[in-house]
């Protein structure tokens, strides 16, 4: 009888330090602005200018507007993402480029685009206005250019999210006599919940940082299309306390935003 | 299983923070507002000024809300043209007020202020209060314009091809910025240590700082009222309250 050697320990992690370090420099270069607008944001000055009324009506407005295009990009968005999951014989290259754009295209280019479709004088917008449908610079177009932008976000984590779908269970289910209902209920929103819940948390937080595609096509109106980055960009130039605290305040809600989708990923 | 049912529980709160901010979103988003708001688009430069006439106007109408939009005229004519609901708009550049009145979108706009140029630069207690303008241009490490395609630029520029100053300023411009109050704001934020401003923002600049008329040709403020106006009553009364107003409290003082 042999005596077999003993297993060998796994080897020593000896530059487990070196990832670390090399991850400082950018960890640095992302805390520092956001660190110095807390610092400042968190002034009793700065608070205090939080709670005015302006400030409120900013946040109430950023709030309805990123909520509204977070539904309206689930509507529109979430369909292509599936057709895309199902590997279509024919366009899904193209259509996937074509959802993708506005994640790469400029924002006031994206704003640009949607006034020369929906603007008073656009491809749409000319029979929109004459039958009393005027849209740009209305809060409608506030939700249509922050849906724009965001809506890509939506079809990349969608498609991953229908991709994951075990088609297995479902076919199992199924041979087991399982209604399609029961199979909806039990076996497909279950795997889908999570991963649809962070893509509409990404989307939402995208579109609460919305600001180019907004000036262009929504204009800067107090109480309608002036969301929290449009304030503060407005702010900036004649009262920085403000201006910053409410930088601080949709600094909160993104990171918010981005725990969610973040601790919902892990979950799922 | 169990460490799964932990997960997703630990999850819920998040979750649960998510659904509150949108509904909260979607629930006051949709809220009418209990005012009737009118909005004035406002050349830049003019902003603070309609202002004070705004929070006045309100003082005499409770119910009336007065939203001064300051931005440059050209951009502001640009969305008016595109179907933007302003009510009044108060314009730095006689040109661009015709042009919206011919194409029927405002009503015959009336001068209601005139301004200057000015440079408004830094003041330095070590030196004479009494500088030559060539002497502020030298002394500057850079110098803050407006783009040529806002009324500001143009007047810059206007002022720019008949100054024997003018390469000595060009090389010395940082950046060309959007309107007459992001020109003030990198002036008082310390970002270039001259400026050329409106005479009107003089007034209002801190005390650090001087102004210096430089072109003395008169720059016409214009108002006029929107056709489009949702509330042409009510913007008819605030453009009475600017142009018997205005005149008075908003005379170009240069320090």
């Amino acid at each position: 009888m042999t005596t077999s050697p003993l297993p060998r320990p796994p080897p020593r992690r000896r530059w487990w330090w070196l990832p670390l370090l090399s991850s400082i420099p950018g960890l640095v270069f992302i805390a520092l602005p956001i660190a110095a607008l807390i610092w400042i944001g968190l002034s009793d000055g700065a608070m205090r200018a939080l709670w005015r009324p302006e400030s409120l009506q900013a946040i109430r407005v950023s709030l309805g507007v990123a909520s509204a295009a977070t539904l309206l990009c689930s509507l529109l968005g979430l369909p292509i993402a599936w057709w895309l999951a199902r590997d279509p014989p024919f366009g899904s290259r193209l259509v996937r480029g074509l959802a993708m754009t506005p994640l790469v295209m400029p924002p006031v280019v994206a704003g640009t685009g949607l006034l020369l479709t929906f603007g008073r004088r656009g491809i749409l917008g000319t029979s929109l206005d004459a039958v009393g449908l005027p849209i740009s610079f209305t809060a409608v177009a506030a939700v249509l250019a922050a849906a724009f932008v965001s809506m890509p976000l939506i079809v990349l984590s969608g498609e991953a999210a229908f991709r994951g779908l075990s088609v297995a269970h479902d076919d199992l289910a199924r041979t087991l006599g399982a209604s399609p209902f029961v199979r909806l209920r039990h076996i497909i929103i279950p795997q889908l919940r999570n991963p649809i819940i962070a893509s509409i948390a990404l989307c939402f937080g995208r579109a609460l940082g919305e600001f180019g595609a907004t000036i262009t096509f929504a204009g800067s109106f107090p109480g309608r299309t002036r969301t929290v980055p449009l304030a503060v960009y407005q702010l900036l130039q004649h009262d920085q306390e403000s201006a910053v605290a409410l930088s601080v305040s949709l600094i909160v809600v993104s990171f918010l935003v981005m725990l969610i989708s973040g601790r919902v990923i892990r979950s799922s | 299983m169990r460490s799964r049912m932990l997960r997703r529980r630990r999850g819920a709160p998040l979750r649960g923070v998510l659904v509150s901010l949108m509904s909260v979103g979607l629930v006051t988003g949709c809220e009418p507002s209990p005012t009737a708001t009118l909005f004035v688009g406002a050349a830049s430069s003019m902003q603070a000024t309609l202002q004070t006439r705004a929070r006045a106007f309100e003082d005499q109408h409770p119910d009336v809300r007065v939203e001064v939009i300051g931005d440059s005229s050209s951009r502001l004519a640009r969305q008016l043209v595109d179907g933007a609901p302003y009510d009044i708009f108060v314009s730095a550049r006689v040109d661009l007020s015709d042009e919206l009145h011919q194409a029927g979108i405002t009503s015959k706009p009336v001068v209601i202020a005139a301004a200057g140029l000015a440079l408004a630069y830094e003041y330095d207690p070590r030196r004479p209060s009494a500088r030559p303008l060539s002497s502020i241009i030298s002394g500057a490490t850079n110098i803050g314009i407006a783009d040529p395609s806002v009324p500001l630029g143009h007047y810059t520029q206007r002022w720019l091809s008949a100054s024997s100053d003018r390469s000595q300023v060009l090389q010395r411009v940082q950046s060309f910025e959007a309107n007459a109050l992001a020109v003030e704001r990198r002036l008082t934020a310390g970002e270039v240590s001259v400026a050329v401003v409106y005479t009107q923002q003089c007034a209002t600049l801190p005390r650090h700082l001087r102004c210096m008329p430089i072109d003395t040709t008169p720059i016409l403020y214009t108002s006029a009222l929107s056709r489009a106006s949702s509330h042409p009553t009510l913007a008819r009364a605030f453009l009475r309250e600017i142009q018997e107003n205005v005149p008075n409290s908003a005379r170009g003082i240069a320090r």
